[in-house]
């Protein structure tokens, strides 16, 4: 009798997989007709490297190939040297008349614009991390060694509607690890990215995102 | 025949009123029960079933910290994050030791703030802030 106080009562459940449904940022039919660029450089102390003219070039290729893989809206084509009347992102933002010409001249609904800034890093080290223990909720901090070769982004994104006006602005950072002996390597700069890709694509589309949780029976 | 006629008619009405109870989760199941329907019918992916079945769960037992973790699952699966959010700060405030429920607090709240409302995060965290330089 004693030994059965003493057993502890049997939790009875398991872990089931669900897909958590994410609503998409911009309210759209999914058949819009949607122009690209400008894709603009953020501009930085070192002047303009071989690697930022990449990256706008490769930025510009990446957002069109995943928003016509994975989204119905319709792409129009891009306009050959188009020059924004200013390099200043925080000016330009403001700039209805521009979008709105933009738009116009494209039959657009919306213009998907964005700022990108590219910083590569090469650094190891090590690193004091706070980290929660799901066993005990306590906080407890611990030593990471960082080795760090790669690009580091910081990417504006911005969307305008055919009258000109920002109907969102979504700041996105990432970062892709690569070899150091590939760090002159600019093809491909942003595959593989789940971050970017998630946050890109959030805005257009709804996803699904696959997660485990624990069930009582 | 009157006779047999009406305890047919009796017999019918009673295995009615049984299905209709059981069938709509009315006050004839308990709350495990309830439990248990919500817990096979998620197991299957029927998340709205789920929910009203451990909605009536927790209508019957409001303090349950097992049906409360459930419930907020639910609410997860169906899109209602706000209220799965403070159902599991309910649930925590009775069980705070529950790490099965602690755990998918963390993971509801590590979903969250990466999917449904990256904009509310800090700044990008770990590696980068790490200012050790070679």
């Amino acid at each position: 009798m004693a030994l059965l106080a003493t057993v502890p009562a049997v939790v009875s459940g398991r872990e089931v997989r669900m897909g958590l449904r994410v609503a998409p940022k911009l309210d759209l039919t999914g058949g819009e007709r949607v122009f690209i660029g400008p894709i603009l450089l953020e501009p930085g102390d070192e002047g303009t490297r071989r690697v930022d003219v990449s990256a706008v070039r490769e930025l510009d290729r990446y957002v069109r190939r995943l928003l016509r893989r994975q989204t119905r809206l319709n792409l129009l084509p891009p306009e050959e040297g188009l020059t924004p009347p200013t390099a200043d992102v925080t000016a330009l933002r403001g700039m209805t008349d521009f979008w709105r010409d933009l738009a116009g001249r494209h039959g657009a609904d919306l213009v998907v614009a964005a700022s990108v800034d590219v910083e590569v890093l090469d650094r190891t080290g090590y690193s004091t991390e706070k980290y929660v223990s799901p066993e005990d909720g306590k906080t407890y901090f611990r030593q990471v060694l960082i080795e760090e070769t790669g690009f580091k982004y910081d990417i504006l994104l911005m969307v305008f509607d055919a009258a000109g006006a920002l109907v969102l602005e979504e700041q996105i950072s990432d970062f892709q690890e690569r070899q150091p002996r590939k760090l002159d390597e600019f093809t491909d700069m942003y595959e593989d990215l789940y971050t970017l890709e998630n946050r890109l694509l959030g805005v257009f589309v709804p996803r699904v995102v696959l997660a485990r949780r624990y069930l009582y029976s | 025949m009157e006779r047999r006629l009406l305890v047919g008619v009796l017999l019918g009405l009673s295995v009615f009123s049984w299905g209709c109870a059981s069938g709509s989760g009315g006050a004839g199941l308990s709350a495990k029960d309830e439990l248990k329907l919500g817990y096979k019918a998620a197991r299957r992916g029927y998340w709205q079933e789920a929910l009203y079945r451990f909605e009536l769960a927790q209508g019957k037992r409001p303090q349950d910290p097992e049906i409360l973790n459930n419930l907020a699952v639910a609410l997860e699966a169906v899109g209602r994050y706000d209220d799965a959010r403070g159902v599991y700060e309910q649930a925590l405030s009775i069980a705070p030791g529950d790490r099965h429920l602690r755990r998918n607090r963390l993971q509801f709240e590590e979903f969250y703030t990466t999917h449904v409302a990256p904009d509310d995060e800090g700044e990008t965290k770990g590696a980068t802030d790490a200012g050790s330089g070679s």
